[in-house]
């Protein structure tokens, strides 16, 4: 698919933290990269990066200390809800999303020499999911791989809550994907355990769900998660119901997430890196 | 109402009724989860409508193919009417006309006239039951009180034929009343004495049998009518006292005795004067007036076969189904499906 080869651009929102050299900036200033500001020679007594003309200019004589900043790379991490739900197949397969989504994401941090895992999770961290952060280029062969040989099956996402304990460590930068149809105390758990990251939602969503619904019609819904089904008479009132719910549901989450740090992105019914270059760089 | 399956192995299929409730009928449209899906009361009735109709389906179908039916059976109904015991005379003067002569070309014989018109009399009752007595020297116990009104006029046109000689009157009463005393069902008994009375009858009513024939009447409650067939004669008057000097005694006018000794039973009595066919029909009619006492019969209720009703409904059911499954939509999209389009 097209949407494999492309790349997306981001940038944490805090610096990084780190000691492997990147493209990002870091927090601690060091010795190398770009000119940061000048601090006394107390705070950093390094003297191989006194900064002469400041001290002698300085009419209290203090001694300067030059600070650059050094450019670090991160971990990006996809923490992706694998419940029956993202079996769903509207205009496109959920599934299909997500794993061009994760390739994008691979491609994107090996580019910029960043590492990315992914922690598949159900009703638990699905340790055969389980991708720890590398920069080997390889693993992006091993993410199509996983995925496509890959069937949703376990009916809970409770999971995503649990997926924090393998992201220890340094700040990192979270895709935390899911359809986010769980109880809003559920999302709210696994955002509170991933809040130490940089976290960002991304919404499977598909217009089939919402936009595209029929106007008139029986429609037999059957939960992929509990299997329990309803049969929906589908009518024009019914429908408006239907769209202002998924509306206030909408709303409900982006208050939620926004607490969190960053709007959810939605990515519905195709995968668009331009958009979620936008998104994530705050355009 | 007893029902009865004429193919009882295809009530089996019965067991496939709560099918519908286990299976849905409409192809399953996944969606990620139900809490998205507003609740409706309306789409609720329709659901509950689609699993019933096809429940319905399979009931009737199944119903359908053991090919019910309904017993015949007899229904109990209340109506006004009577226990008419027929009392026919069957002396050989009931071979002559009206007229006393000899039936000739197409004159009516006394006895066919009263077999016709009492055919027409129970024809025109629709609800009175009949029993058929007759009589000559001796009585005949022809057929007991019964609704089966072929059997009657059978046994009414039976009577036509050629006479015996004599006429007992009271012995024919006698077995009549005991018809009527052996049907329990007989609650409003009448008894239509058919005959043209008594030719040079000989002491007719002995004492006993009169005492006899008096406590019965009285304790069957049985209404007595007389259709008594005989043309006027002159103007002579049989239940009229004889002139002065004639001698008034059951031989020289029997008709007068028993006509009195009738009105000493203490029912409800009444003769008719059957002087022409017109009379007769009138005193029939008449008798049809007088008798509405309430009585019960028995309808006779054919078997019916009740298979189109049910594959009516199997009909009607399926039509509602196919219309649900017309109606039926999915969330995915045939066609241009992203995953399907091309090689991934």
């Amino acid at each position: 698919m097209t949407g494999a080869a492309a790349t997306i651009s981001y940038r944490p929102r805090e610096r990084a933290e780190g000691i492997v050299i990147g493209a990002h900036r870091g927090r601690s200033g060091g010795g190398q990269g770009g000119f940061l500001d000048q601090v006394s020679y107390l705070r950093q007594p390094d003297p191989r990066r006194i900064d002469l003309r400041l001290t002698l200019r300085d009419p209290f004589e203090n001694v300067y200390v030059r600070r650059f900043e050094q450019r670090l790379a991160i971990a990006l991490y996809a923490v992706v809800d694998l419940s029956r739900s993202m079996s769903f197949e509207g205009t496109a397969r959920k599934m299909a999303l997500v794993q061009d989504l994760c390739l994008s994401l691979a491609r994107s941090a090996h580019e910029l020499g960043d590492a990315f895992g992914i922690i598949g999770c159900d009703s638990e961290v699905r340790e055969d999911f389980l991708l720890t952060a590398t920069r080997n280029r390889g693993s992006e062969s091993e993410i199509a791989r996983r995925f496509e040989t890959f069937v949703p099956r376990r009916r809970s996402a409770a999971g995503l809550a649990q997926a924090a304990a393998h992201l220890a460590g340094k700040r990192k930068l979270v895709f935390l994907i899911s359809d986010f149809r769980m109880p809003a105390a559920e999302i709210e758990k696994s955002l509170e355990s991933l809040s130490r990251h940089d976290i960002v939602p991304i919404l499977v969503s598909d217009s089939a769900e919402e936009a595209d619904l029929p106007r008139f019609g029986l429609i037999d819904v059957r939960d992929l998660e509990s299997g329990a089904s309803k049969l929906v008479f589908m009518r024009p009132a019914l429908r408006c119901r239907w769209l202002a719910e998924a509306e206030a549901r909408r709303q409900m989450l982006d208050h939620l997430f926004l607490s969190y740090g960053r709007p959810a992105f939605e990515l519905k019914d195709r995968f668009d890196a331009d958009a979620l270059s936008r998104h994530l760089l705050d355009i | 109402m007893n029902y009865m399956v004429a193919h009882p192995g295809f009530l089996w299929l019965l067991l496939l009724a709560p099918l519908p409730w286990l299976v849905s009928v409409l192809q399953p449209a996944p969606f990620p989860s139900l809490d998205g899906v507003p609740r409706d009361i309306l789409s609720s009735l329709i659901s509950f409508g689609v699993k019933a109709a096809a429940c319905l389906a399979i009931v009737s179908g199944a119903l359908a193919l053991a090919q019910p039916y309904r017993l015949a059976q007899s229904v109990k109904l209340l109506a006004t009417g009577a226990h008419v015991v027929l009392v026919m005379d069957r002396s050989l003067s009931m071979d002559f006309s009206l007229n006393d002569d000899t039936a000739q070309g197409n004159q009516e014989s006394k006895t066919q006239m009263s077999a016709r018109l009492m055919t027409d009399f129970v024809d025109k009752s629709p609800h009175d039951q009949f029993g058929v007595v007759a009589f000559s020297s001796a009585p005949v116990f022809v057929l007991p009180i019964s609704a089966h009104r072929e059997a009657v006029k059978a046994a009414i046109m039976a009577q036509s034929r050629p006479g015996i000689e004599g006429t007992n009157v009271g012995l024919g009463l006698q077995l009549a009343l005991a018809m009527i005393g052996h049907d329990p069902d007989a609650t409003s008994p009448v008894i239509l004495l058919v005959s043209d009375g008594e030719y040079g009858g000989a002491g007719f009513f002995q004492l006993d049998l009169q005492d006899s024939l008096r406590q019965t009447f009285q304790k069957e409650h049985a209404h007595l009518y007389w259709l008594f067939l005989r043309s006027h004669k002159g103007n002579e008057d049989v239940f009229a006292p004889p002139p002065e000097g004639v001698e008034d005694s059951p031989h020289t006018k029997p008709e007068r005795h028993m006509d009195l000794f009738f009105k000493t039973l203490g029912v409800t009595y009444r003769v008719f004067w059957a002087d022409s066919p017109h009379a007769i029909e009138d005193a029939v009619a008449e008798i049809d007036r007088l008798e509405t006492r309430p009585v019960n019969y028995y309808e006779e209720i054919p078997r019916k076969d009740v298979t189109p009703v049910f594959y009516g409904l199997a009909a009607f059911t399926c039509f509602l189904l196919v219309v649900a499954k017309l109606a039926e939509r999915h969330f995915r999209r045939s066609a241009g499906f992203a995953g399907e389009a091309g090689p991934a």
